[in-house]
């Protein structure tokens, strides 16, 4: 019997090699092996997004993927998302439109938006709105997070 | 907390089908098996991962057919061209399903076999038409959707079976969806063909299994007493008699019983 693999895959663009166990997830190899705090996670059933990270530049809840998974794959993480020390046109949209109070979710809210940067097409409004309604603010701030996503969708894309 | 499993690692399904011994179970993409597994539903002594199986990720025109194997993902059927060309109605469903998460990791032989009642996926291939292609360890079995699944969470699929692929008639069928949610997954969905002189309809989500009726066209029906019939239960997304009367709502709107 086999309980645990041995994977190599890019964090953040480095380079890892690890004995995951079989049974561990994403969110678990990442906080308790690697350090990487930064994924939060919350509901472990899919439905709150506070756990989102990108794997290939798609989104996945990382509480329920598990992370054998990983081999061969990159991973960006929100600990990956500054540029240089500085933040990214994601999170600064973040910080300017107050999107975030307790601040539990918003790392899940900021990858979500990450992966709808990678769209070959600017996405409407209501794209914004439905690739955000999978995830889940306790602190009911909507309207500011959404104002966000689209500041950041609008400096990638443009105004058209 | 997650239960220890053993892990296989297979990549067709005919290779699949070998390592599936009592007790084994196959993994996709694991939006429905990670839960399972973490609240003891499923309590296997190994996985077989399927996910480097290339042959099951493909989507293909073949034939008359429009062939979707059992691993692509909600994402991936969206973003099909072949799909929007020749089955739109599936590009269309596959985008609202569940969150993009799940849609990404998500795939259509996962939702079929896993059985939920609460699937889109099922009430429209089943009025498409689809069959669904089973590989087992020495023989090859076609079904519909209404020989596969049998009950909620219930599929009539055998041990060391492997669903490969599903297969939709074209040209496809005019199918038109529609569901109310409130929350991940559909209250009620019901998927409709307008033909000459009838009305074909499945109700899915709200019942255990995907269900067909064929109304005629003009035909007075007391919907109310119909609804009766279909075994429906009160849950957290509604009581029994308001999925009832939200089905009763849309079937007058789509020109039931009038």
């Amino acid at each position: 019997m086999t309980t645990s693999q041995l994977i190599t895959c890019k964090i953040n663009g480095v380079g890892v090699e690890a004995w995951v166990k079989n049974r561990s997830t994403v969110a678990q190899f990442l906080r308790e092996q690697l350090g990487l705090t930064g994924t939060k996670v919350s509901c472990e059933i899919q439905v709150c997004g506070s756990c989102t990270v990108l794997v290939d530049g798609s989104p996945i809840s990382s509480c329920s993927v598990f992370a054998y998974r990983l081999q061969g794959k990159s991973v960006t993480t929100i600990e990956g998302v500054a540029e240089r020390g500085h933040l990214n046109d994601v999170q600064e949209a973040f910080v300017n439109n107050f999107a975030f109070q307790c601040g539990f979710c918003t790392s899940g809210f900021i990858m979500m938006t990450m992966s709808l940067l990678g769209s070959s097409e600017r996405p409407t409004d209501e794209e914004i709105s439905e690739h955000l309604d999978g995830n889940l603010c306790r602190c009911t701030g909507y309207e500011p997070i959404l104002a966000a996503a689209k500041v950041a969708v609008r400096k990638r894309f443009g105004d058209e | 907390m997650l239960p220890s499993f053993d892990l296989r690692f297979s990549s067709t399904a005919n290779e699949a089908c070998g390592f599936l011994d009592e007790d084994w179970y196959l993994i996709a993409g694991g939006t429905e098996m990670v839960p399972a597994l973490r609240i003891g539903a499923l309590t296997p002594i190994g996985l077989v991962d399927l996910n480097s199986s290339a042959e099951m990720r493909v989507v293909a025109k073949v034939g008359s057919s429009l062939e979707i194997g059992a691993l692509v993902t909600h994402t991936e059927v969206t973003n099909s061209d072949l799909v929007v060309e020749h089955v739109p109605v599936m590009s269309k469903i596959c985008m609202h399903v569940g969150n993009a998460r799940v849609r990404a990791t998500g795939t259509v032989g996962g939702n079929l076999c896993f059985a939920e009642p609460r699937s889109d996926l099922s009430s429209v291939l089943h009025a498409l038409g689809a069959s669904l292609i089973l590989i087992g360890p020495d023989s090859e079995r076609v079904l519909s959707i209404p020989e596969f699944i049998v009950g909620a969470f219930q599929t009539s699929i055998e041990n060391r079976e492997v669903l490969q692929k599903v297969k939709i008639p074209l040209p496809a069928e005019d199918v038109n969806y529609w569901k109310f949610t409130f929350g991940e997954r559909p209250t009620v969905g019901l998927a409709w063909i307008l033909r000459e002189n009838e009305i074909h309809v499945v109700i899915g989500a709200a019942t255990e299994v995907p269900t067909s009726y064929t109304f005629v066209k003009g035909e007075k029906v007391d919907l109310e007493t119909w609804a009766e019939e279909l075994e429906i239960e009160s849950d957290l997304a509604g009581s029994a008699a308001y999925k009832r009367a939200l089905i009763i709502q849309k079937l007058r709107e789509i020109g039931v019983g009038l």
